[in-house]
């Protein structure tokens, strides 16, 4: 990364996955430096005035809320590698999970989706655990339907709810918004996978990837496949640190970048610059 | 020449035109124009799947693709799809998000236009193959059992690369319903040779589905069952064709699927796929009847 070309990356991501809360960390951590081993600040690019209040929210532990829909706000940075030196232009929109939720039922992106997307080489991809939702075979659910009804009151099975887009599960739903971008995009488009709110599934011992396989096969499966088209590399990210009733705990970091968690791989570290690191790794390969 | 009023006045500036959404792939079963454009440009196998009404065509389809999702497959990987939607609405009636207390599957209606499902597979090596996949409705085989000219205008059978004859295993179980069953197939299958819309250089299966329920209270094992069937259609139809050969599925439960990997295999084998000539120029229609130009693989 050593030109003055902006790198500009999608966040890509269903609403409540955690791409503001992302952000507003990202941000703190190469402005404030108080991670050695990070991506640093160089300067700024226009407005900062919608980071910044993103930023203030973060330290005080403060739910951030959901974008807009509509409301697109770009984050322009120039930074510093600490490991070479090396720099690099960073482009990151902040788009609504509503816009997407809209692509996938629409079918179609927006003009202004359309020309933040051209020319974009990569991707952030947001997935919340606790927002995951998966298919359930009513096989699957009958013994528990079965204790929890008495005898007798199961609903009849000629009852059938209709079939809409929000029924369709979290996997899918990403592996279009991914085929979406491919089919647009000339050449690899490179797929940084943010398990985000990582503090709650950390425990079942799993990798990012190996948490992604199991609870997301489809997508584990797709990605694979293809990774030639799409190069990817799973994260998982809390960026927060842990759940936002647990503030005086989150407080007590000495600073407010030791409270994030970032997995990579194995490793676990504060370092949320580490998903952007691989991504302007990709388009220097 | 004196300009005219109406030639020297200026026009008002045109207002810029409104930017339009840029369309995606819409998501629907592909129609045989699609297809054609996936079969021409990468590797491709069409899969017709025949059999009447309640033969297991649907359920089939939709518990291959739940499989993938559920990373119950071994062999093979899902590396993308034209059709999510319509495979996530294929999967609805067996998931609690109907709101159903039994499952289901949503019978294909009897139309015209020629609908196909697409699953792009890798095998372990990382080799893709393009799978389009027809499960036309059962009274669509009716018509075409009964009539010969109605058979020739099922013109798919043509570029289909393996058409699978689905049994329903449950009735084939039942002395009852086992009869006519079997009659149905062969006549089927019957129709489309006399019909020439499979020849020599087809490849056939009969599958037998629901082969969990594939035993009597007389107790004839599975393979008793299914062995007099294969007999009588080797005797009858198995000079006439390049290949036949008999399989078995069971999706229920999904978790317990038998013979599903087996026929993907057989589905996506390369031994026999011929590369894709320059085929003639597309007719734009959708119809079941009117697309498919016979695949070189088959001779041409």
């Amino acid at each position: 990364m050593a030109d003055n070309e902006a790198r500009r990356f999608l966040v890509i991501g269903l609403p409540d996955m955690g791409k503001t809360t992302f952000l507003a960390a990202l941000w703190h951590v190469v402005e404030s430096k108080e991670i050695g081993s990070a991506l640093q600040l160089v300067n700024v690019e226009g407005n900062r005035e919608y980071i910044g209040k993103l930023r203030e929210k973060w330290i005080a532990c403060e739910a951030l809320g959901r974008t807009a829909q509509g409301q697109i706000s770009v984050i322009q940075m120039r930074l510093r590698a600490a490991a070479d030196g090396a720099e690099a232009n960073l482009a990151l929109p902040d788009v609504s999970g509503e816009t997407f939720r809209t692509q996938l039922r629409d079918r179609a992106w927006t003009p202004e989706y359309a020309q933040l997307a051209a020319g974009v080489a990569g991707a952030l991809v947001f997935i919340h655990p606790d927002e995951v939702t998966e298919p359930v075979r009513i096989e699957e659910a009958a013994p528990l339907a079965a204790a929890i009804a008495p005898e007798g009151t199961a609903e009849g099975a000629g009852a059938a709810k209709a079939w809409t887009h929000d029924d369709i599960p979290t996997q899918v739903n990403i592996v279009e918004l991914l085929q979406f971008h491919r089919a647009r995009t000339p050449g690899p488009f490179s797929v940084g996978i943010v398990v985000s709110a990582w503090d709650l599934v950390a425990a079942q011992g799993k990798t990012p990837a190996e948490w992604l396989d199991a609870t997301l096969p489809l997508l584990g499966q797709f990605l694979r496949s293809n990774v030639d088209e799409l190069p990817f590399k799973v994260f998982g990210v809390s960026a927060q640190g842990g759940e936002l009733n647990a503030v005086d705990r989150l407080m007590a970091a000495a600073k407010p970048s030791e409270r994030i968690q970032v997995a990579d791989d194995r490793e676990i570290s504060h370092d949320i610059t580490r998903p952007i690191s691989w991504l302007l790794k990709t388009q220097t390969n | 020449m004196p300009k005219t009023e109406e030639t020297t006045a200026e026009k008002p500036a045109a207002a810029p035109p409104t930017p339009k959404p840029i369309p995606m792939s819409p998501g629907y079963e592909l129609s045989g124009t699609t297809a054609l454009s996936i079969t021409r440009a990468k590797l491709a196998r069409v899969i017709m799947l025949a059999g009447p009404v309640g033969s297991g065509k649907t359920t089939l389809l939709s518990s291959i693709y739940e499989l993938f999702g559920k990373g119950l497959i071994r062999g093979y990987s899902f590396a993308g799809s034209e059709t999510l939607p319509v495979m996530e609405l294929r999967c609805h009636l067996s998931r609690i998000a109907s709101e159903r207390a039994e499952a289901d599957t949503e019978r294909t209606k009897l139309d015209e236009a020629l609908k196909l499902l697409h699953l792009h597979l890798a095998d372990g090596n990382g080799k893709k193959t393009h799978l389009l996949m027809s499960d036309p409705s059962g009274e669509a085989f009716r018509i075409a059992r009964d009539s010969t000219d109605e058979c020739r205008k099922l013109t798919i059978l043509r570029r289909a690369d393996v058409v699978v004859f689905c049994l329903d295993g449950s009735g084939l179980s039942k002395r009852r319903t086992r009869p006519g069953i079997v009659a149905d197939a062969r006549a089927l299958l019957r129709s489309m040779l006399d019909a020439g819309m499979l020849d020599g250089s087809s490849h056939a299966q009969v599958l037998f589905t629901k082969s969990d329920q594939l035993v009597n209270p007389e107790g004839e094992t599975e393979a008793e069952l299914t062995a007099e069937i294969e007999r009588d259609f080797r005797a009858n139809f198995e000079s006439r064709l390049r290949r036949l050969e008999f399989r078995r599925t069971s999706v229920k439960p999904l978790a317990s699927a038998a013979g599903i990997e087996e026929l993907l295999a057989s589905w996506v084998e390369r031994d026999e796929l011929a590369p894709l000539q320059i085929a003639p120029p597309l007719r734009e229609s959708s119809r079941m009847y009117d697309c498919f130009p016979r695949s070189p693989a088959h001779g041409g």
